[in-house]
């Protein structure tokens, strides 16, 4: 990469079913949260990136301009990103490169969803022209797809079970996760309702309200305001965004080439070469259990076939030796169109020494992971305590 | 036929919004008839009531009471709309008015009886409140000429104010055309004869169902239209069993990835006449047309997939009664 790019400041709201909070006012308190965390005011602020999901979620046409004034964006360069559930982390990256181009020095990313105000089922699934309607539902598009990945690697039915439990029981230690399931088992995930065949309750995702912001700098702005917080930095040493259509013939849903390339992109800049060993933890976008094993293969980061095995030795659980979503993960908090931001933030914290009761010990580097659309949108960080 | 089906879709859905204490209470001031603003920082004074500044993006301050009466500073005429559902009998303006006390613009309507004439800078207007107001905008119904003297009873200052407004209901409604594509009706038009119309791309070869008009791996434009049978084979699948709005089948049923004969992509789909828990991933289907009259330019045309081996079949008169 060419400039040094670093996160200097997080914030996150707390996440629940419904907040009693205006959406700007939701906004704000992540905002709020990052600058103070950066010990920035509105002043040092220079452009702002906004993070969002399709409007039809909660009916706020142009949100960008509605919530101007709740993130200071006075008089400042505005541009919203717009990718689907991994729009968060795409949105870090354009900041990073908005910096990289020299047009930015202090970004401040802001992302949040409130979809508590309207239906996100409706808004996924109206009945189109020309459309035949087959009330596939939400996970009509994810559960297809975990079949075939248990179909090709014969795992056992338990690692979906155990997932759940791992990303459930980290959870407990975040107290901003909105699903909080201290006395969660395996036998509770699978004695949970099928909602999709092979997907169960407790294997899936909510929809949370929630916000997340994040001020993005350069080496020298880094070190500067590290130097006056006292936090110090997350280096970004590879970062990558990936495309590919939804339906394409030949395409391979569960192992989609836009992730892997995106992965092999930013490890190649990060220099890493065995990415199981040189990165200490994972905050990965997992909206259902499987998808933990899915993407471990299709990052890297398992050999393909061998992701399922990663969680059935344990080595992806709190305690293991490359935990998996420590916060608690998509399954405890799914604020859409702030969870790739979440993600990328979460990795942040972890080499930053500042993720508090979901801290791993020794984190130097870890990987910020983010998936929209069908699994069509792909954005990877890998961040460090070092300097790249 | 190188022309795109086309046709009428409307989107519409409520949305519920919170709105926060300081709009909340604005809104329970319009309630009791009593127009509020709020302050921000030294000396300033917002109407209508903001969360945050739009000037320093800080948090708003105390509310205040204000007169409901303003002077006009810009406004734009419009004529009645058909099919609008207007709260006043007249052509009127949209406004920006500065409430007296107030250093910004509030944006609303108003009445001067039809006559375009009377919209003047500098013209002094008062609220219309509704008759039975319910802590929304709109229990504003307008402002209106004169502002002096204030009509006895129109405002009530001593009326209880309340708790904060929650939330508000914000309605969401769009029509548009839905243009199904050149490239997409070619299979769509298929669809309404029984017919499956694949196309090939001439660079990576390989055969598209439903096609696009453009290979999305190579974005070549892909060739002619053929025929092919519409068998396949089920490449992965799930069995949906919650019950939600809008299903045309009762739980369980299946949702599959057919990948017809002869094509690279999958197309979604039910699998019927098979016991759910049957289906298997490699299970050969065919394709349940609908009756002839209920054909149409959609994969709705077929009506569901079923397994190819009979002995597989099972009765599906209760599926077929839901899904009729």
């Amino acid at each position: 990469m060419s400039e040094r790019i670093a996160v200097v400041g997080v914030g996150q709201s707390h996440q629940a079913k419904r907040r009693q909070t205006s959406i700007a006012g939701l906004v704000r308190e992540s905002v709020d949260a990052a600058l103070a965390d950066a010990g920035l005011g509105f002043a040092d602020i220079d452009t702002i990136v906004l993070s969002k999901t399709p409007d039809l979620f909660d009916g706020v046409m142009q949100p960008e301009l509605y919530l101007a004034d709740a993130m200071g964006a006075v008089n400042l360069p505005v541009t919203r990103v717009f990718t689907g559930g991994s729009v968060g982390g795409h949105a870090a990256i354009y900041a990073a490169h908005l910096v990289q181009a020299g047009l930015a020095e202090r970004v401040l990313v802001v992302a949040y969803s409130k979809e508590s105000e309207g239906n996100f089922t409706w808004a996924l699934s109206r009945p189109l022209p020309f459309h035949v309607s087959l009330g596939a539902g939400a996970g009509g598009h994810f559960s297809p797809v975990i079949r075939e990945y248990i179909h090709r690697s014969g795992a056992p039915e338990h690692i979906g079970w155990q997932v759940a439990v791992n990303h459930r029981l980290n959870a407990t230690r975040n107290p901003l996760a909105h699903v909080q399931m201290p006395d969660i088992t395996v036998e509770k995930v699978r004695d949970s309702p099928m909602l999709w065949d092979p997907v169960r309750f407790l294997e899936s995702c909510p929809t949370s309200d929630g916000s997340a912001a994040i001020v993005v700098t350069g080496e020298d702005e880094a070190e500067r305001i590290s130097a006056a917080s006292g936090r110090r930095p997350a280096w970004v040493h590879g970062m990558s965004w990936r495309t590919e259509t939804g339906h394409f013939a030949g395409r391979d849903e569960v192992n989609p080439q836009a992730g892997a390339d995106a992965a092999a992109d930013a490890y190649a800049q990060a220099g890493i070469t065995r990415p199981a060993e040189e990165l200490d933890v994972a905050e990965l976008y997992i909206p259902f259990s499987w998808y933990e094993p899915i993407w471990l293969e299709n990052l890297g980061i398992a050999g393909i076939g061998h992701g399922w095995r990663m969680v059935d030795d344990g080595r992806t659980a709190f305690s293991g030796d490359l935990p998996v979503n420590p916060s608690g993960g998509v399954l405890s908090g799914n604020p859409t169109g702030a969870t790739g931001l979440v993600r990328f933030a979460e990795a942040a914290q972890q080499v930053r020494g500042l993720a508090a009761g979901h801290q791993v010990d020794g984190v130097r580097r870890a990987v910020g992971h983010a998936m929209g659309g069908a699994s069509q949108f792909h954005a990877i960080w890998v961040v460090g305590a070092e300097k790249p | 036929m190188d022309t795109s089906l086309a046709a009428p879709y409307t989107t519409a859905f409520g949305f519920e919004r919170t709105v926060g204490p300081q709009i909340g209470a604005f809104l329970a001031g319009l309630r009791a008839r009593r127009l509020l603003g709020v302050r921000v920082g030294e000396d300033r004074v917002l109407c209508p009531v903001a969360e945050f500044d739009p000037v320093t993006s800080a948090a708003t301050g105390d509310l205040v009471e204000l007169e409901p009466s303003g002077t006009v500073t810009a406004w734009t005429w419009v004529d009645p709309r058909e099919g609008w559902d207007e709260p006043i009998d007249s052509p009127y303006a949209w406004a920006l008015i500065r409430i007296d006390g107030a250093d910004n613009t509030f944006f609303h309507r108003v009445d001067t009886g039809g006559d375009p004439a009377r919209m003047t800078p500098g013209l002094r207007v008062r609220v219309r409140w509704a008759a039975d107001p319910v802590g929304s905008i709109e229990d504003i119904v307008c402002f209106e000429p004169p502002a002096e003297p204030p009509v006895p009873g129109a405002t009530d200052p001593g009326a209880e104010i309340g708790e904060p407004v929650a939330t508000i209901e914000a309605p969401f409604h769009v029509d548009y055309t839905y243009v199904a594509g050149v490239g997409r009706s070619v299979y769509l038009r298929g669809m309404a004869e029984r017919r499956f119309l694949a196309r090939r791309c001439p660079g990576c070869h390989q055969v598209y169902f439903p096609a696009p008009d453009h290979c999305a791996r190579c974005l070549q434009v892909l060739d002619a239209p053929f025929e092919i049978s519409g068998t396949g084979t089920i490449s992965t699948f799930c069995i949906v069993n919650l019950p939600f709005p809008g299903q045309l089948v009762d739980p369980p049923y299946v949702v599959a990835y057919i990948n017809l004969d002869g094509t690279g992509n999958k197309l979604q789909h039910r699998v019927l006449e098979v016991a759910p828990d049957a289906v298997a991933v490699g299970m050969q289907v065919e394709p349940v047309w609908a009756p002839e009259t209920d054909l149409e330019p959609s994969l709705a045309s077929v009506r569901y997939f079923r397994p190819v081996d009979p002995t597989l079949r099972v009765p599906v008169a209760d599926q077929e009664a839901r899904d009729a």
